[in-house]
């Protein structure tokens, strides 16, 4: 028997973020459809949401710290870090923040001395998320940061026989129009199979004569499900990997196909009856 | 199904008979898979190598069943189901790479490295 204390819970593998993730312009939680990757990235990317707390017992005497009735967040301080391998002028303009992009040549990035309202754009991070992570049903890990400024400032690593590298830090910031709004949402969506498993023989009925074979066929889904078979009764037809032999005597059984996908059973069966001289 | 036999179900779905390495069936004919078959526990990652067999004169069949491998895998990885859990398999670098049989100029072999890790 295995340690009380050293097991992982049963539905791991259906809770885990994998791979690096994109980071995009939007994103719909509602289809997992996401559009414009913002670019490349390398080594990953760090998401952080860390509030800033205030206590209040602080200036009172004799009142111990961290008295959960006196805790106060100020603010959430959210943003994202990583590098970027590629760059665009479209890049470019995003990751030196206060910049425009020159109408008349559009492969000119314009810095500015001052922030306007339009250098600040919503981005998302949306990963991998649990098993089922691929189609239409994918599971998905998202967080929607709002108003986001590259705060890193526009740097360019170069290196001999390497790809260049673009740090950014991706703040997200309140807006004056939605003071109480934290300015980061996060969304985890558990993915499940956009299609339900199913098994279908090709005869729901056959007639042998005895000892004579005839092989059985499926459609399943999954495809790479592990087809089980059974016979009702192994003295008057057998059957191995969808090939069923009759017995020596007349009689009648049913062949049951059967597939198990996430703990559920699902089968289809064929009537065989094994006459003598058919 | 258990872990192993997802394993073999995974080498198994390309359309051409996979094997684990050490039980290769004598006589059995080309082209196959062989595979390591291994497994462990969660949080350990597996370093292991698969092999795709032909007996051909050109690298051309050989290597569209890598390509076939390869997208089925993809930049992410491939995760399947087994009782107890899923495991997730993923590409390693270099993840083809191309070997000949000094003794025969017919045989093409394409040694594919990947890591796989078992979520249960």
């Amino acid at each position: 028997m295995g340690k009380k204390y050293t097991k992982i819970p049963a539905d791991t593998f259906q809770k885990i973020q994998l791979n690096a993730g994109v980071l995009v312009e939007s994103f719909n939680p509602a289809t997992g459809e996401y559009s414009d990757l913002l670019g490349a990235t390398t080594g990953g990317n760090d998401f952080k949401a860390e509030p800033t707390y205030s206590d209040f017992g602080d200036d009172i005497d004799n009142c111990p710290k961290n008295m959960k009735e006196l805790k106060n967040i100020e603010s959430w301080g959210a943003g994202i870090t990583g590098t970027f391998v590629t760059v665009s002028a479209t890049a470019g303009k995003s990751l030196i923040g206060a910049a425009d992009l020159d109408s008349q040549d559009e492969t000119h990035v314009i810095p500015r001395n001052e922030l306007k309202a339009t250098d600040f754009k919503d981005i998302w991070w949306v990963g991998d998320y649990s098993d089922e992570n691929t189609g239409a049903s994918a599971g998905f890990i998202a967080i929607h940061m709002m108003n986001v400024l590259n705060t890193a400032g526009f740097e360019i690593k170069s290196t001999d026989r390497a790809k260049g590298q673009f740090a950014f830090e991706y703040t997200a910031h309140y807006s004056m129009e939605d003071q109480d709004k934290v300015p980061f949402e996060l969304y985890i969506k558990q993915g499940s199979s956009s299609q339900t498993p199913s098994i279908l023989l090709n005869k729901h009925s056959m007639t042998l004569a005895t000892e004579a074979s005839e092989t059985l066929t499926v459609e399943k889904y999954p495809a790479d499900a592990t087809v089980t078979w059974s016979s009702g009764n192994t003295s008057v037809a057998s059957v191995s990997s969808g090939v069923v032999t009759a017995g020596a005597s007349a009689g009648n059984t049913i062949i049951t196909a059967a597939i198990t996908v996430s703990g559920v059973t699902y089968n289809d069966t064929c009537t065989v009856v094994v006459a003598e001289g058919a | 199904m258990d872990k192993l036999q997802a394993l073999h179900d995974f080498w198994s779905s390309f359309g051409i008979p996979a094997y684990d390495e050490l039980t290769v069936p004598d006589g059995a004919e080309l082209p196959y898979i062989t595979y390591e078959a291994a497994s462990d526990d969660f949080e350990n990652t597996l370093y292991l190598t698969a092999s795709i067999w032909y007996r051909d004169e050109s690298w051309a069949s050989i290597t569209a069943k890598e390509k076939q491998i390869s997208e089925a895998i993809g930049r992410g990885g491939y995760t399947k189901h087994y009782d107890e859990g899923a495991f997730w398999l993923y590409k390693r670098s270099p993840w083809a790479q191309r070997m000949n049989d000094p003794d025969d100029d017919m045989i093409r072999r394409i040694i594919l490295q990947y890591s796989i890790e078992f979520l249960d």
